[in-house]
């Protein structure tokens, strides 16, 4: 597993288990003396916290080590029904250029997504605002 | 988090069929597309889901599945709290 690969875990455990906690990036900077921008780093997964942080972290949230730096596959949230629909909506987001999120039903199809996206990539090109 | 210098511009348009809402940053905030076709009501959640995504930094994030999850989830949970004070 590469770097970047087990950094996403850890920051998606953190994002569930803070949101879980009712806890905020701005909070455990706050609590823990830690600067914001570094917490924000573990939780988009650019930045891997060291086994002392995760400690702290682990007893801040109450959790164990393995629930901040181990997948949990199960526990994985999901929105989209579809798996081809949330492939376009991931798409969607990825694409540079639009890096887009929808309000679109759980139910949605891939081709209406695929529509938002070109039409969004007509619309951007025609606003004001970029 | 929502920066007070961020601007929020808002159109209203014909998305496609079960999209409500499409948010992305532009060059000084974010651009918010609306589909015209909702009544008065559901736009304003349309546009309150655009507003949560801002607010809670969906854009720093990397996966939708989740992103969307922690959205509605808390979508729901302020409508069954509003329903409840009704």
């Amino acid at each position: 597993m590469s770097a970047q690969e087990y950094g996403k875990i850890i920051a998606r455990n953190l994002r569930r288990i803070a949101s879980d906690a009712g806890k905020s990036q701005a909070d455990i900077a706050r609590d823990l003396k830690i600067n914001k921008a570094t917490v924000s780093s573990w939780m988009n997964g650019t930045r891997i916290p060291r086994m002392e942080k995760i400690d702290m972290l682990a007893s801040y949230f109450n959790v164990t080590r393995a629930e901040i730096m181990e997948e949990h596959s199960s526990r994985k949230r999901t929105y989209y029904l579809d798996p081809e629909t949330a492939q376009a909506a991931q798409d969607l987001f990825d694409n540079r250029n639009l890096h887009a999120l929808l309000d679109a039903a759980r139910g949605n199809s891939p081709e209406n997504i695929r529509l938002a996206t070109d039409l969004l990539t007509k619309l951007k090109g025609t606003n004001p605002d970029g | 988090m929502v920066k007070w210098h961020n601007k929020i511009y808002t159109y209203y348009v014909s998305l496609p069929e079960g999209v409500n809402e499409a948010v992305m940053p532009c060059l000084d905030g974010y651009t918010i597309y609306i589909d015209d076709t909702l009544d008065e009501e559901q736009q304003k959640k349309a546009f309150v889901h655009a507003m949560s995504h801002i607010a809670n930094n969906d854009f720093d994030k990397d996966d939708v599945q989740d992103i969307e999850a922690e959205a509605h989830e808390v979508m729901n949970h302020a409508e069954s709290k509003e329903n409840s004070i009704r």
